[in-house]
């Protein structure tokens, strides 16, 4: 029932001590490492991935077509069939605006997230190797995954330096979900 | 647990989430007697469409020039609470206000309810509900596109947006919750919230992302309700209906939206936090915050109303003039009255500590506010109408309102309730990861203020790195 | 995210830099006395050459900055009433501004004097009696001298707590301004209470006399220089415009005292960012009141509501029109779209300076197509040495009250409590 040990999950007792965690373990430079957090501390998550994230690049694409999309869409059909209403004229930029605005927001809030799924690789429905329902709600963990047996003396090293108060090996189950041995 | 003082207790956390958790599994007697009460009012309401659609809209007391009447009140009405549930969340969380976390939720879900009320009520409005697609930007047999510059038709694309909009909000604040709740759940139930928090872990990764994504998504929907509110305004303004075109009518809007949605919120949440047991979360010091929020939107909209008349004594118009004296000393008086008793007067008892803290206060004038809003909207549509250029077309001062509509008004508010009464069983009703972060930043402001402080006073000790 | 790590070692430092009073860089006081006599001397020209053009520039000028004055410490009472204290290291900075009010007073006199000028169309008959000219001014003076008390009383209440802590400690001679404003001084727990409570009960009083008096102001002053126009938008967009300059007058004024005073450590970055954002929403904001008022006009077409757009926007005015939507939106509004941009305080400096403009601009725009006689887009050297004027008339009275205070309010507990969070996130 015991299958491969895949990585080893160290739990620290708060969000200061994550975030301390985090730091050393970027510091050794632990391969992959990932936490988890029942709540968002940005600082911490900058820490481990610098880079910000290209999310408002998928918004800002999406703004842009809905722009593009509003503009074309009411200028065409307006000069499709050219009728003047109330004394406009066809091409009326000032409602066209609006529509624009509208269709701005929409497919920007649409790309925003598009891009938080597509980046955190969302939806993804089968658990991860670590993840235990604690850590939802008041529990904090960093997860270093193992490429061999043999990494795994450093790892948990890494691990203790950063402050884990309990480190549990994460192991292959049966039935191919990943568990964590207590 | 802590390392250096500043992290808060696990068992806080766990407090959090079993508080704001237990709401889901109460099936109390006020829930079934809501839900039964609110589902006959459904009911009734859709008795009077099925009327309505039988035998046409002269069973409504709808006739020229008062065609925009009840129907469109309630749209503005519905519209104006949708508005500001979206807009209070986003906006508080462009501010970082401290005390969204305690209402955001209820507001969003309320938006969400309000919108989908309020979107029935131009198909309602339209007697021949199954044309509403002639709204879309579809050709009509003459191969005619909709008029894109006239307002009616920005006002779809502004309400398809907002309703798009707010759902992805909502949703994607409940992410973090939902997973918790997936968690717990068993069988069909973990399934169906497995579905809504669409794996999420509390990764680094995914944090990282869902910040982004959320603070666009706030910036994106705070102009949104702004904009959604404006074009619905400009359904008005833009038309030449003395008592409707005012420049101002765009900002009145968002801010009477603003103070309708707050006073519907201090409405759904007081009986709400009594009988959910949230008081620790929906503090007296909340209400407090929100009650002067409201008195700032009272003022805002009291400003507005007398804006419009003094330009409109100012102009020396005489139509204008006419029309609003219809309002003041005619046939809408007492709905003009009443509007401004509750609009204008009512909120300014929040400029004394006491009632801003004083539960029935606060929820009286809430409903009092709530009456007051739909009474603008009636009092804005139906009185401008039936007062305007051609003495002929004047309405008759024997307009009523028909059964018919007054049963739609208390079936759109039955509908209401009910969605909003399964919100609270089947979904988390705080936000439970903002609250835990609000905490910890509690917690760590705290630890850094004493920190200082016992710097200050001289017994200075080497303290750990705060932020 | 912010980049800073304050330790309680830091804040305490940054509590004594704050605790001074730091006297203005030297050039300041000469420059603003040559902006005077270069604004005397291109108004006096003006009167010579077209005194419709020098009358106009000086209203326009007026208006912009008798509404930024007020807004400075208007600002102070927002972040009162809203109980928020990112605000309170700018706070004194910018309410210091509200010293030209009183000299505002005085310059209203002097209009009365332009007023053949300015507004020889004014018709009492046709507005109920509303513009009658020696009403209109009286009616002005009173909104601005209970604007000009009611800053000056917010004034003394917030310095006297301050002023007094410095002059306990014996790092202030009791003389002069400071003599004056600690009379019957009652100790410091007693001010700094006093204070705190004259916050709460007036800062609301502030903010509606401040909404309600300068509404008037832009109906009697400003709307009616168009007779026929009629908008109940203009007093709102006349509101945020001044909100949106004092933002912009702020951060303008962080980079003057960059130099003389540590106004770089105690204005944090965070504070930085706020103050970009700021000044981004309220660039949002001042469109979307516009565009809501353009909006409305358009659509209706009505004659006396359309001319006021036609003659602003397609006729030689036009450059003028689109320059001024530049300045106060779209350039703004893109540039604080880059975050460097928005972490800088030169570059929220020069956006809040092109904001600035952007809105006396318009100012400028709502009055001068509006003079009679006056020919399409005349304007040149005299404006700009009139609004150079008016830069020196604003500086004078602020320079002459900053050079006796302490340039923070140090005995504000929000303030202390900023300075001690201001490290911390999450």
């Amino acid at each position: 029932m015991i299958g491969d040990v895949v990585g080893l999950i160290g739990y620290f007792p708060g969000p200061d001590a994550l975030r301390n965690g985090i730091e050393t373990a970027v510091r050794s430079h632990a391969v992959d490492p990932v936490a988890y957090t029942p709540i968002p501390d940005a600082s911490a998550f900058d820490t481990l991935r610098p880079s910000s994230s290209p999310v408002r690049w998928v918004a800002l694409a999406g703004g842009l077509f809905g722009i593009a999309a509003a503009l074309s869409m009411t200028i065409w059909m307006s000069w499709d069939y050219p009728v003047i209403v109330g004394g406009k004229p066809i091409t009326s930029i000032p409602p066209f605006m609006v529509a624009a605005f509208e269709l701005m927001v929409l497919f920007g809030s649409i790309g925003s997230i598009a891009g938080f799924l597509w980046f955190s690789r969302l939806p993804d429905l089968t658990p991860s190797q670590a993840y235990r329902p604690e850590l939802a709600v008041d529990q904090y963990a960093i997860f270093l995954p193992l490429g061999s047996e043999s990494e795994r003396g450093r790892v948990e090293r890494i691990l203790q330096d950063a402050g884990a108060t309990e480190i549990a090996p994460v192991l292959r189950s049966e039935r191919g979900r990943l568990e964590v041995l207590d | 647990m802590t390392t250096n003082g500043a992290a808060p207790q696990g068992d806080v956390y766990k407090q959090v989430t079993e508080d704001v958790l237990r709401p889901m599994a109460l099936r109390g007697p006020w829930w079934y007697g809501g839900l039964a009460l609110t589902a006959t009012m459904v009911l009734i309401g859709a008795y009077s469409e099925f009327l309505q659609l039988h035998y046409g809209m002269g069973k409504a007391g709808l006739m020229h020039p008062m065609m925009w009447a009840v129907y469109i009140t309630n749209f503005v009405w519905w519209i104006g609470i949708a508005h500001s549930g979206t807009l209070i969340s986003a906006f508080l969380y462009l501010f970082r206000a401290p005390f969204r976390a305690a209402f955001s939720r209820a507001a969003e879900a309320m938006t969400l309810i309000a919108i989908t009320t309020a979107g029935m009520f131009p198909l309602i409005h339209l007697g021949r509900a199954w044309r509403a697609y002639w709204l879309l930007p579809y050709p009509n047999e003459r191969l005619l596109w909709v008029n894109f510059r006239s307002p009616l038709v920005l006002d779809v694309f502004a309400v398809t947006t907002y309703f798009i909009v707010s759902t992805l909000f909502f949703w994607l604040g409940l992410v973090p919750d939902v997973a918790v709740v997936r968690d717990r759940a068993r069988g069909w139930a973990r399934t169906a919230y497995g579905l809504a928090a669409v794996g999420w872990e509390g990764r680094d990764k995914q944090w990282k992302h869902y910040l982004m994504a959320y603070a666009i998504l706030a910036g994106l929907a705070a102009p949104l309700v702004v904009s959604v509110h404006s074009v619905v305004s400009w359904d008005f303004a833009s038309a030449l209906v003395p008592g409707w075109h005012s420049t101002i009518s765009a900002p009145f809007f968002v801010a009477g939206a603003i103070l309708s949605g707050l006073a519907m919120v201090l409405t759904l949440l007081i009986p709400m936090r009594a009988t959910m047991g949230l008081k620790q979360y929906v503090t007296i010091d909340r209400m407090d915050q929100v009650a002067k929020l409201t008195l700032v939107m009272g003022l805002v909209v009291s400003y507005s109303y007398f804006s419009e008349y003094f330009v409109t004594w100012y102009s020396k118009d005489g139509v204008e003039i006419t029309n609003l004296m219809n309002k003041v000393n005619g046939t809408f008086a007492w709905e003009f009255w009443l509007m401004t008793v509750c609009n204008c007067i009512a909120p300014l008892a929040f400029f004394f500590r006491a009632a801003r803290r004083n539960i029935p206060t606060l929820f009286i004038v809430s409903i009092l506010i709530n009456i007051g809003m739909w009474m603008e909207r009636f009092v804005i549509v139906a009185g401008s109408l039936s007062h305007d250029y051609v003495p002929y077309s004047w309405a008759p001062s024997g307009y009523h309102i028909k059964p018919v509509e007054v049963g739609i008004c208390i079936g759109s508010v039955g509908w209401f309730g009910f969605l909003f009464l399964l919100f609270c069983r089947f979904l988390p009703v705080l936000p439970i990861a903002e609250l835990k972060r609000d905490i910890l930043l509690e917690e760590r402001e705290e630890h850094a203020v004493e920190a200082s402080a016992a710097l200050r006073e001289g017994h200075a000790q080497p303290q750990p790195e705060v932020g | 995210m912010n980049g800073e790590r304050l330790r309680p070692e830091d804040v305490s430092r940054l509590e004594r830099h704050a605790a001074a009073v730091y006297a203005p860089p030297g050039w300041a006081m000469p420059a603003a006395v040559v902006c005077v006599l270069v604004g005397a001397a291109g108004f006096g020209a003006g009167l010579a050459i077209a005194p419709g053009r020098a009358w106009g520039a000086f209203l326009a000028n007026f208006l912009f900055w008798t509404a930024l004055s007020m807004a400075g410490v208007v600002l102070v009472a927002t972040f009162n009433v809203a109980g928020a204290w990112w605000g309170r290291s700018i706070q004194r900075i910018t309410s210091g501004l509200g010293a030209f009010t009183p000299v505002a007073f005085l310059l209203l006199g002097a209009l009365w004097l332009g007023r053949p000028y300015l507004f020889s169309r004014w018709n009492a008959e046709a507005t109920n009696g509303w513009l009658n000219a020696p009403v209109v001014f009286l009616r002005d003076a009173v909104i601005l001298a209970v604007a000009a008390a009611l800053i000056g009383w917010t004034l003394y209440r917030s310095l006297r707590p301050d002023l007094g802590a410095l002059a306990d400690e014996g790092r202030l001679e009791r003389r002069g301004l400071a003599a004056f404003l600690l009379r019957n001084w009652q100790g410091r727990q007693v001010e700094r209470a006093k204070t705190t409570l004259f916050h709460r009960k007036m800062s609301p009083v502030v903010l509606l006399w401040y909404t309600l008096g300068y509404s008037v102001l832009a109906i009697d002053l400003d709307m009616s220089i168009n007779p026929t126009f009629r908008s109940t938008m203009f007093p709102v967009i006349y509101w945020i415009g001044a909100f949106y300059s004092a933002f912009a007058a702020a951060s303008i004024l962080c980079i003057f005292w960059a130099k003389s005073a540590p106004v770089s450590e105690v204005i944090g970055q965070k504070q930085v960012r706020d103050l970009g954002n700021m000044l981004w929403g309220c660039s949002i904001f001042w469109a979307y009141v516009t565009w809501a008022q353009y909006f409305v006009i358009w659509m209706a077409n009505l004659p006396p509501e359309a001319a006021f757009l036609i003659e602003r926007w397609r006729t030689g005015w036009g450059g003028l029109a689109w320059t001024m939507l530049v300045c106060s939106f779209i350039a703004p509004f893109f540039l604080l779209f880059m975050r460097g941009l928005k972490n800088s305080r030169q570059g929220v400096a020069v956006v809040g300076g092109i904001g600035m403009l952007g809105v006396l601009l318009q100012r400028f725009l709502d009055v001068m197509p509006g003079i009679p006689n006056l020919g399409p887009s005349t304007y040149g050297l005299v404006e700009v040495a009139i609004t150079v004027g008016f830069v020196g008339i604003v500086a004078l009275p602020y320079l002459w009250l900053m050079r006796r205070v302490p340039l923070f309010p140090i005995e504000d507990p929000l303030f202390l409590r900023m300075l001690e969070t201001r490290g911390v996130e999450v």
